[in-house]
């Protein structure tokens, strides 16, 4: 895997993950999106460009679908029809030198056709983060559908 | 009938509560004691995390889970054996097994190959054999990679 990319650090649920940042469409903060007030949808916030709303949603430790008013920022990633987000407590861009990203592929069935999750993992003395495959999390983020 | 002769071949009897396992020696990159694991999301019950070796991710297998769905707490005792990658997999595709305790060595002959036991029907098993008192089962690594690596 490249290392000459950069990466976004990305907390969810109290877990910090990665994903390059190449994949990110956009990040905004919270105050800038228009976020859902109705209970029982999936979505947590919508990014309105030109009249379109951008789905961002909220995932649980597991990764699953959740809904929580826990978060500050989302990171959009391109998709079709419209780029879909993810909303987290914290995203901060990590510098180039600090990380070494080895791939990694996470074993058994995957959640959604387009492939694992993950794809890399970043090993430190101190933790171990799992690398987002951009592809396969923007498929995930569009299969929590909801209203648009 | 005449009997093939083969050359002893080192192996190593992985403990696990489900049956031993037996595998070649030189499968296996190396035993080392259990550290924390980094939890995959959306993992199969049998993966029981990440391990981090040698500045490289390597995932976890509970052969127990795999077995009989049966997931085993790791204990004082317990052994992470770490695998090369299977046949056919990329060069950075290890994968770790969790032992109930530090394997023994064992050196496998015709004779001990000859002792073949019946075992109730498991896709991940190829045979099992008698070792002295003890029965082990050679896994079938072709089942583990399908599994492992579906499609």
């Amino acid at each position: 895997m490249a290392n000459a990319e950069q990466y976004l650090r990305i907390e969810i649920a109290g877990t910090h993950y990665l994903l390059p940042s190449n994949a990110s469409l956009a990040i905004e903060q919270r105050h800038n999106l228009e976020v859902n007030e109705k209970s029982g949808d999936p979505v947590s916030a919508w990014r309105v460009v030109r009249s379109v709303r951008w789905p961002a949603y909220a995932m649980d430790a597991d990764l699953n679908v959740t809904a929580t008013d826990d978060w500050e920022r989302a990171v959009f990633l391109d998709a079709r029809p419209v780029p879909v987000g993810l909303v987290a407590n914290e995203i901060q861009l990590l510098p180039r030198t600090d990380l070494v990203v080895e791939p990694f592929t996470p074993l058994g069935q995957p959640p959604v056709a387009a492939g694992p999750l993950f794809n890399g993992a970043w090993i430190s003395e101190k933790s171990a983060l799992l690398v987002f495959e951009p592809k396969a999390l923007t498929a995930w983020l569009q299969s929590f559908g909801g209203a648009q | 009938m005449s009997q093939v002769s083969l050359d002893p071949v080192h192996a190593l009897e992985i403990s696990t509560a489900t049956l031993p396992l037996l595998v070649p020696s030189a499968c296996v990159a190396e035993v080392i004691g259990v550290q924390s694991l980094t939890r995959v999301p959306h993992s199969p019950r049998w993966v029981v995390g990440m391990l981090g070796w040698r500045g490289k991710p390597v995932p976890v297998v509970s052969m127990d889970a795999l077995l009989r769905n049966s997931v085993q707490p790791a204990g004082g005792r317990s052994r992470l054996v770490v695998f090369y990658p299977l046949p056919g997999r990329k060069a950075w595709e290890f994968f770790a097994i969790l032992a109930a305790s530090e394997p023994q060595s064992r050196t496998i002959d015709s004779s001990i190959l000859a002792t073949s036991v019946d075992l109730p029907d498991n896709r991940y098993i190829a045979t099992a054999v008698k070792i002295g008192k003890t029965v082990a089962a050679i896994p079938d690594f072709d089942a583990l990679k399908a599994v492992f690596y579906p499609g």
